[in-house]
């Protein structure tokens, strides 16, 4: 079980997570943007962090940036509906910028709940 | 829509990521409900489709997110100083301690007509190239900006010239460097000095695509185990 950290402005997909997250038995904290996320983030307790990367107030780079800064070690994964089509596509950008792993939307829930095992040093049960 | 403008290139682009937001959760409930079948459930070939199904959406979206890939949808002038801080603390907060970071840009305001996006991914692209030519043994990346004059200019780059000043932006490691044979290649789409998982092989090649687009030019030099200096030279919009 692991405290994981949301951040999604569009409602219907952040639920979907949470549901899906939550049903794999993590803690799911929510913000509806990066600006949200970065006033209610708690270092000490969340252990992997998701963002979106473009929404209103402050843009998804900049949160991993300043979550790096608040903890350098957290995991972080940058998803996004822009597209992965150029080198310097935002999520190929999250990537430069530290991300450990990007997503493309639509992804399959099933890949990134196994990848976050992975990154969290889980046990996948089977 | 009016064919070929601009805005409503971006809105379409708009419409396709929110699009992609859709069917991510459509996608991801699927998925779930896939999860929750029972063995031999019926429903399993249902669930099977609404994700294929999705997929092939997102195949659409994709093509159309790809136009993101053309430069010069939104030209305008820009400070390029304004945007090179702006890169340089990005890059700041990745940067190794072993690495310095050295910049030498004016206060003065240098303008160009560019798209501000494409010029972002420009510098960061050669900005972690370089912090990454200097991983194993650290070093310092210098980032400079001067103007060249028109005969200077001329004599600097290959391409015609037709503005009167040019920005030449430095960019200038102490890390591994590159041979000869290595220098001809690194413009090739997919060629790469990195391990797979580090890099597409995409980044310099689409530096010079958009450098190109903009009237400039890159020039590049290098030493093996030295370090490597990138010149970016664009005209200067008046």
């Amino acid at each position: 079980m692991s405290v994981i950290l949301i951040i999604e402005d569009d409602k219907d997909h952040r639920e979907m997570l949470k549901t899906a997250l939550t049903r794999k038995d993590h803690i799911v904290l929510e913000a509806e943007n990066g600006k949200e996320a970065l006033i209610h983030f708690k270092p000490g307790v969340t252990d992997l962090v998701i963002t979106d990367l473009i929404m209103p107030e402050e843009d998804g780079l900049k949160v991993i940036m300043k979550i790096r800064e608040m903890k350098n070690d957290i995991k972080v994964i940058a998803i996004s509906g822009g597209g992965i089509a150029g080198p310097g596509s935002y999520l190929n950008l999250a990537k430069a910028l530290g991300a450990d792993l990007i997503f493309s939307k639509p992804f399959s829930i099933s890949d990134l709940t196994s990848k976050i095992d992975d990154l969290l040093g889980i046990e996948q049960s089977e | 829509m009016i064919p070929g403008d601009s805005k409503s290139k971006l809105e379409i682009m708009g419409m396709a990521h929110d699009l992609n937001n859709i069917l991510a959760t459509i996608m991801g409930y699927a998925e779930m409900i896939q999860e929750d079948l029972p063995d031999n459930s019926p429903l399993t070939d249902n669930t099977g489709n609404i994700i294929s199904a999705v997929t092939r959406a997102k195949s659409i979206t994709n093509q159309i997110l790809a136009y993101d890939g053309i430069p010069g949808l939104n030209k305008l002038p820009v400070n390029i100083n304004e945007i090179l801080k702006e890169t340089a603390g990005y890059v700041l907060s990745i940067l190794p301690a072993e690495i310095r970071l050295d910049l030498d840009i004016p206060g003065t305001p240098v303008p160009v007509f560019a798209e501000p996006t494409q010029l972002f991914r420009v510098f960061l692209n050669l900005m972690t190239n370089g912090v990454r030519s200097m991983e194993r043994k650290g070093g310092i990346l210098y980032l400079g900006v001067r103007i060249a004059e028109r005969d200077l200019a001329k004599s600097l780059i290959m391409r015609e010239i037709y503005a009167d000043d040019y920005v030449v932006i430095t960019f200038k490691d102490t890390g591994c460097g590159m041979d000869d044979k290595m220098i001809r290649k690194i413009f090739k789409p997919f060629f790469t000095t990195k391990e797979t998982r580090k890099g597409t092989g995409l980044g310099l090649s689409v530096v010079r695509e958009i450098v190109t687009d903009l009237a400039g030019e890159v020039r590049v030099s290098s030493k093996l185990n030295e370090g490597s200096v990138f010149d970016i030279y664009l005209p200067v919009y008046k």
